[in-house]
């Protein structure tokens, strides 16, 4: 058909399938209605029989189906061991170590196996290609694990006292991390760093000093850099596996991303993808607790100012923290953060809560006025508030925010792009109240206060929300440059 | 439905026949009849649609047997579409897309699908008619009978064929109209 010939009914028959494979079906209760219909075929039985013979036969093994080509982040994740308490049981020859049913020893994604269902499951060549991605001492441990099981055989295995089953099942977890994940984390983190150090523009704006009518009051700002955007999924995957390296496991378990929280909503598979699926690598991380943030700050501190140490012994040192009230509401006044427009209701925004005051409203408006002359096409998706929304629409929302941003080589902090993807995945911010140190949320476009604080309540309830981000803010001792408004 | 999956996720040899019984069938005949695939194509999207449903089963989960269904239904028209894609000669026009959950580590990021102006135009056509009319187009176009199409929008089946002939003059007309404004 060419490009703008007029068509006919017939041709239009034709476009409308199209249209439908497009789209999957025309209303949710399509599946339904298709599944739920009786055909008048006739069904080859051979054929049939062929078939579901075949799938049998080719059920995906364990190995294919969480070892597939082209390993991401969630692969990273596919073993769990209990080590330390599996090892100091091989090693001190306790012989009531293992229950030959006992549940919790490999977990791939949430399903956990047994692990004589596992080394029965599995063929050889499988536990070789596992140990082979795996760093060395951990191999060893695993390698022991699986001969002990291998050769002890039932009559070696008795039941573990209660309490030692109670302790099995609350020792820690450490995931098994593979050589080459690492070394492209070890690369992002160093790009983090640096990016840090250097108050890259692309990445932080630098404000001075000033004052600011709070509540109020007067209050004193000491200069600080922000970030552009919100800490994206890749950088906190970094910092996840910086914790692993570290050995630092109880801190890993306090920064989980809690993917469950997606469920709440009915968007399961969000809860699967967002934080895993490399196309959301530069999306706003979320679903992650107060205290997660904070300990991410800290981490980005203690490792940003290690960086400098090695790399610029001379740079000052920097402070990592979640910005307070009065840092946003002045980067708002200065002109330097954007405000979303959407129509409804912005929080912080909001002069009934007390925290600015109509004077602040009308800056407000000569702002919105003057960033209007410079709104790009991203300015759309920052508008749009996805609470309420159902996972089809939140899922094309962002496959045309994908569609819009450039693309970028694989492994490289692209500012660009995650600062148009997190205007994309648009959500609402952790806040440190600065009088009280007490962590609040704020920001965002809510079609109105009730919507905006029932969703900060479901927060507090679940101490985590898919609709919550975060980013820091850089503490400078003396800031020797700062960025005009943007006009 | 969690029995189901509770067994295809063990490796229950059983399971597969209970997901191929409940679905698998149904899948097959809606290719066959609606789609008019050929036999041999038909068994193939099947296999390729329980088998990527098994190969995913414990990665995700669902909320309840719609979600799974919605999910198994959608898995089995992206393989659709990738054949009418690979079959260019079916003769109607389809766009690139990726299927939902998959990761599409050789696809770059943010590449554009290409629709073309005629699609475009249909889409936006579509978007002006209501819910129901937009069902009865598509549902015509793969070719179910208007007295399934009746069960389904609750209107009746005599008078959907003159509904249907009145919004394919109608929307035709839509299309020709942007197609023409395209073009200037």
């Amino acid at each position: 058909m060419s490009e703008h010939r007029k068509i006919n009914e017939e041709e239009l028959e034709e476009l409308l399938k199209g249209v439908f494979l497009e789209e999957g079906a025309a209303l949710p209760g399509d599946v339904e209605f298709v599944l739920g219909q009786e055909y008048d075929v006739k069904i080859d039985a051979a054929k049939e029989k062929a078939v579901i013979e075949k799938l049998t036969r080719d059920q995906p093994s364990w190995f294919s189906r969480y070892f597939p080509a082209g390993l991401g982040f969630a692969v990273v994740f596919e073993l769990i061991f209990m080590f330390f308490h599996v090892e100091h049981s091989i090693h001190s020859g306790n012989k009531t170590a293992f229950d030959a049913d006992a549940k919790i020893y490999i977990t791939a994604n949430g399903k956990t196996y047994g692990l004589k269902e596992y080394t029965d499951s599995v063929a050889d060549h499988e536990k070789a290609m596992i140990e082979m991605n795996m760093p060395p001492p951990v191999a060893e441990n695993y390698r022991q694990i699986v001969s002990y099981y291998d050769s002890a055989g039932k009559a070696a295995v008795s039941q573990p006292a209660p309490e030692q089953l109670q302790e099995q099942k609350a020792a820690p977890v450490a995931p098994v991390l593979i050589e080459r994940e690492v070394a492209r984390f070890r690369n992002l983190k160093s790009q983090m760093f640096s990016k840090l150090a250097s108050r890259d523009k692309k990445v932080y704006t630098t404000l001075i000093e000033g004052k600011v009518d709070y509540k109020g009051k007067g209050v004193e700002v000491t200069s600080f850099a922000m970030r552009n955007f919100e800490v994206t999924n890749i950088e906190y995957k970094a910092f996840l596996v910086d914790l692993l390296l570290q050995g630092r496991t109880e801190d890993y378990k306090k920064a989980q991303v809690n993917t469950a929280v997606w469920n709440n909503y009915g968007l399961s598979g969000l809860a699967a993808d967002y934080f895993t699926d490399e196309r959301y690598d530069d999306f706003p991380v979320v679903s992650i607790s107060a205290d997660a943030a904070k300990l991410f700050c800290q981490w980005l501190e203690a490792e940003t100012n290690a960086w400098l140490k090695k790399n610029n012994p001379k740079a000052k040192l920097v402070k990592v923290r979640l910005p307070y009230d009065v840092e946003w509401i002045h980067a708002a006044w200065v002109g330097t953060a954007q405000v979303p427009d959407c129509g409804g209701y912005n929080t912080i925004f909001d002069v009934k809560e007390g925290a600015v005051d109509k004077a602040f409203v009308r800056r407000m408006a000569t702002v919105k006025r003057h960033h209007g002359r410079k709104n790009d096409s991203a300015d759309y998706f920052y508008s749009i508030n996805r609470y309420g929304m159902n996972e089809g629409e939140i899922a094309a929302l962002f496959k045309q925010g994908l569609e819009y941003a450039n693309s970028t080589p694989a492994d490289t902090l692209y500012p660009r792009r995650m600062k148009t993807l997190c205007k994309v995945g648009h959500v609402s911010e952790l806040i440190l109240e600065q009088a009280s140190g007490q962590v609040t949320v704020m920001g965002s476009c809510w079609s109105s206060k009730e919507q905006f604080f029932k969703m900060k309540g479901e927060f507090t309830r679940s101490s985590a929300s898919p609709f919550i981000g975060f980013r820091p803010v850089i503490i400078a001792e003396d800031a020797t440059e700062y960025k005009r408004p943007f006009w | 439905m969690e029995e189901l999956l509770t067994r295809v996720r063990k490796k229950d040899k059983e399971a597969v026949a209970l997901l191929y019984n409940r679905y698998g069938r149904k899948l097959y005949g809606y290719g066959v009849s609606k789609w008019h695939l050929e036999e041999d194509d038909a068994w193939d999207l099947v296999y390729k649609t329980l088998y990527r449903v098994m190969q995913v089963s414990d990665k995700y989960t669902f909320e309840d047997e719609k979600k799974f269904s919605g999910f198994l239904f959608t898995t089995f028209i992206n393989y659709l579409r990738n054949h009418y894609r690979d079959n260019k000669n079916k003769g109607f026009e389809t766009v690139e897309m990726t299927e939902k959950h998959e990761r599409t580590l050789s696809q770059g990021e943010g590449e554009s699908s290409k629709q073309s102006p005629s699609m475009i135009c249909l889409q936006k056509a579509l978007n002006e008619v209501g819910d129901w009319q937009r069902v009865v187009l598509l549902m015509r176009a793969q070719d179910f009978s208007y007295e399934e199409i009746a069960k389904y929008v609750s209107k009746p089946a005599e008078q959907l064929k003159v509904y249907y002939m009145r919004l394919k003059k109608a929307v035709t007309e839509l299309v020709n109209e942007c197609l023409g404004m395209q073009k200037q």
